[in-house]
């Protein structure tokens, strides 16, 4: 794990990579949409230095927190502030984000209700099981790399018979929105790069229609800094080449056929369905959804929660361009000033890894 | 609007400290709450403190609810420069708690006490209904001998900062007793009095603190508001025991977020530093003590805390708003 | 949010579920993500679940080249050293 991390390799391939981008014309954008991808460039000072190697870095909409809408965040707090007897579980950082509503790190709870955080949802299927007094509630959210998980927990609810489990989901599909950013052209992309482990999940075709039908070329990365420099490395051979392909860099992890076994959960647990994406607008086919055989395990359908989309931003917020990369945070003019992580306005800065909380986290001392 | 206390009040976060800003100093509004220390320095060199220990649960690999209540009491007056002399015990006992597990408790006081050179002087027992309490809460407050005044004012850019050991171990004891994802590791709490530390301040240290709720980052953030200058600290210089780098990784939790209960940081002079280090060091608990950076006026905005990565990122630190890992102490 | 650990696989228990080790520190983990696990398989671990085995040959290979770089650019760091002492020295004269 180590030499994933070493100076002197970083070092090395930030030598090679320099070779490579000499002999281009002018600097090379490169998206990344993932939110680890994001913390990595900014904790090990990879933005400066690609900088000034000529590689641009941008951030795209890779933070399940950041691109769930207001609308799902109020409905967790109702739940779980309105009803009584009520456990809703959830990932840490979900608990920070503030809706109109507050936030379900602030708002108090119902008599006999309580949020807890759990690593993983495995461990809000032993709550039910071990308060069948009680409603417990998983609020899932993520992208290809734990909806397999949770659709997995769905399955074994549903095969146990546990009435008093179900989840509200927020389950967002990868390859949608980058046809959407592709196709909206709002700035130019030379490369991107996608995220490893969900990867690791789909494989490389889902990604296919980005270099054949835009001829970009992409690269599938892990998540060390040797990692995603190997990735971009690549994407500059295929610029070099004028190819377009998808080139698996993370091949210790990433199958070309991806996951067959999560695949095949997520065919017989979910279907697609449209999304409302915070900052994106609605994406169609971009979204998951527990079958109607499982309904009752899902607490929209379960207690009748009427969630509708499209609730949008708070005024002047700017978090849908730097979701989809056309400003960088520091352009926001609500940037550090009254969005900041201790009160964020928008979603981009609550998550610990949306493009602005990692910006102005990692980009202190340097001269901004 | 919140009309209720929330869970998040009593974390050790933010909202917890501007409660106690905008609510208790200002209700009783004098000099001594001003200083917002660990303990108060009151006339005739007494210093005094008080801590309430609510850890859930009341046992934990390395220790239980009888070692934190001495040591963290303890500790709290020996990083604001006074030996720790006398303790009151106030425990606050659920209907149904069972006699063992009290007299478990009790033995680990006694034990800690006498370890920690202190005496239990005065207390009180209250025992309330089944289902109004969580087995056993406990009070404890202490006076101290006051030896030096710590001297905030006099820090420097080029000051050293000094870890007095690795971090997060507590928590992680307190995660493993709790069965939280069926972890399994070695770790122990390092709950601990820091009484080795008391002659330093005779050697030129000029502030002290020990890590509890919040971790590292908590610490010297407030250290950095309080001063005029930012803090920057070295990632690489941080002692992590492997257990807990293991258990942070899978986790994904940050370590410098974690509570210890048995680790101090020191601001020393420049010139003192290494010294200093060396004779810390010759403590067992203070054998993986590092220099983890230092006072700064160059890089980042005054009152910053500021983490430096091994390839050159610098990343700001702020204290968390809310605990981690609730009911840690 | 992608976050994923390599571990090693130590336990087996039935029903899917199993321990990973790493660093030292275990962690129950559901294992039926993957494809004929068996103990001292290395797993890529997301929220407590097993996602994607390691393939060892190409971490192996990725490795050693990552070692390599590592040691080219030590030698060049070493070259850089001894150049820039001596320019010193010149500099001194």
């Amino acid at each position: 794990m180590e030499e994933f991390r070493d100076k002197r390799v970083i070092q090395a391939l930030l030598v090679e990579l320099e070779k490579k981008t000499r002999a281009l014309p002018s600097s090379i954008r490169i998206m990344e949409v993932c939110g680890t991808h994001t913390m990595t460039v900014h904790r090990y000072g990879l933005k400066k230095l690609l900088e000034n190697i000529g590689v641009e870095m941008i951030s795209g909409p890779g933070c399940p927190v950041c691109i769930t809408p207001n609308e799902i965040h109020e409905a967790a707090i109702e739940l779980v502030t309105k009803k009584k007897n009520f456990i809703l579980t959830t990932f840490g950082d979900m608990t920070r984000v503030p809706s109109r509503k507050g936030s379900l790190q602030t708002e108090v709870p119902a008599s006999g209700s309580v949020v807890k955080i759990v690593y993983s949802p495995e461990e809000s299927l032993e709550q039910a099981r071990s308060n069948p007094e009680k409603n417990v509630v998983f609020f899932g959210v993520g992208f290809e790399t734990t909806i397999p998980a949770i659709a997995l927990t769905v399955r074994e609810a549903f095969f146990e018979g546990l009435t008093n489990f179900s989840i509200l989901s927020a389950l967002w599909l990868i390859p949608p929105p980058l046809k959407a950013i592709v196709e909206a052209k709002e700035i130019a992309i030379d490369g991107f790069l996608y995220p490893g482990h969900v990867s690791a999940i789909i494989g490389e075709k889902p990604y296919q229609f980005i270099a054949e039908d835009y001829s970009i070329p992409g690269a599938i990365a892990g998540f060390e800094p040797s990692d995603m420099l190997l990735g971009i490395s690549s994407i500059l051979d295929q610029i070099h080449q004028g190819k377009a392909m998808v080139s698996n860099e993370y091949s210790r992890v990433v199958r070309p056929t991806g996951n067959p076994k999560a695949l095949a959960v997520m065919e017989e647990m979910l279907e697609t369905k449209n999304a409302y994406w915070r900052g994106l607008g609605l994406i169609p086919l971009s979204g998951l959804k527990l079958k109607k055989k499982y309904s009752n395990y899902d607490a929209e359908n379960k207690f009748n929660l009427n969630i509708k989309g499209g609730s949008g931003d708070l005024p002047g917020c700017r978090c849908g361009e730097v979701l989809q990369g056309v400003i960088s945070p520091p352009q926001c003019s609500l940037f550090a000033k009254k969005c900041n992580p201790n009160s964020p306005y928008g979603p981009c800065m609550v998550s610990f890894e949306g493009a602005c909380f990692v910006h102005y986290k990692y980009n202190r001392g340097l001269n901004e | 609007m919140n009309k209720k206390i929330s869970l998040e009040l009593g974390s050790g976060g933010k909202l917890m400290r501007d409660f106690i800003a905008q609510h208790i100093v200002k209700t009783f509004n004098n000099p001594f709450l001003d200083e917002l220390s660990d303990s108060a320095l009151l006339p005739r060199q007494i210093a005094f403190t008080t801590d309430s220990y609510v850890v859930d649960p009341i046992f934990f690999p390395g220790g239980d609810i009888g070692t934190l209540c001495i040591n963290g009491t303890v500790n709290d007056l020996i990083v604001s420069g006074a030996e720790p002399k006398y303790i009151s015990l106030s425990l606050i006992l659920e209907e149904g708690m069972s006699w063992e597990e009290l007299e478990k408790i009790l033995k680990s006081i006694k034990k800690s006490a006498k370890k920690a050179g202190v005496e239990i002087t005065t207390g009180d027992t209250k025992v309330v209904r089944r289902g109004q309490g969580d087995k056993i809460y406990i009070n404890t407050s202490g006076i101290g001998k006051v030896l030096t005044k710590p001297s905030i004012k006099k820090i420097r850019p080029g000051d050293k900062i000094i870890l007095t050991g690795t971090l997060g171990e507590h928590s992680l004891a307190v995660m493993l007793a709790r069965g939280d994802f069926g972890l399994e590791s070695t770790a122990k709490s390092d709950c601990a009095p820091l009484n080795f530390l008391l002659p330093f301040w005779k050697e030129g240290v000029l502030w002290m603190r020990d890590i509890t709720r919040g971790g590292l980052a908590t610490v010297l953030c407030e250290l950095a508001e309080r001063t005029n200058f930012s803090l920057l600290i070295d990632e690489e210089n941080i002692p992590l025991s492997r257990a807990v780098r293991g258990a942070t990784e899978l986790l994904g939790i940050d370590p410098f977020f974690l509570a210890c209960e048995g680790r101090a940081v020191l601001l020393v002079p420049k010139k003192k530093a290494n010294e200093l280090l060396k004779k810390i060091k010759m403590n067992p608990l203070g054998k993986k003590a590092k220099i983890i950076g230092e006072v700064e006026d160059k890089i980042g905005k005054p009152g910053e805390l500021l983490l430096s990565t091994c390839s050159g990122g610098l990343r700001l630190l702020e204290p968390l708003t809310s605990e981690l890992l609730p009911r840690i102490c | 949010m992608c976050l994923g650990i390599p571990a090693k696989v130590v336990k087996i228990e039935e029903s899917n579920f199993g321990k990973v080790d790493y660093l030292g520190t275990k962690v129950k983990t559901n294992l039926s993500l993957i494809e004929d696990v068996k103990i001292g398989d290395w797993v890529i671990v997301h929220a407590g679940f097993a996602i994607s085995k390691l393939n060892e040959e190409e971490a192996k290979e990725t490795l050693l080249m990552l070692r390599e770089l590592a040691s080219q650019q030590a030698t060049e760091d070493k070259k850089n050293d001894v150049e820039a002492r001596k320019n010193n020295q010149k500099q001194r004269i």
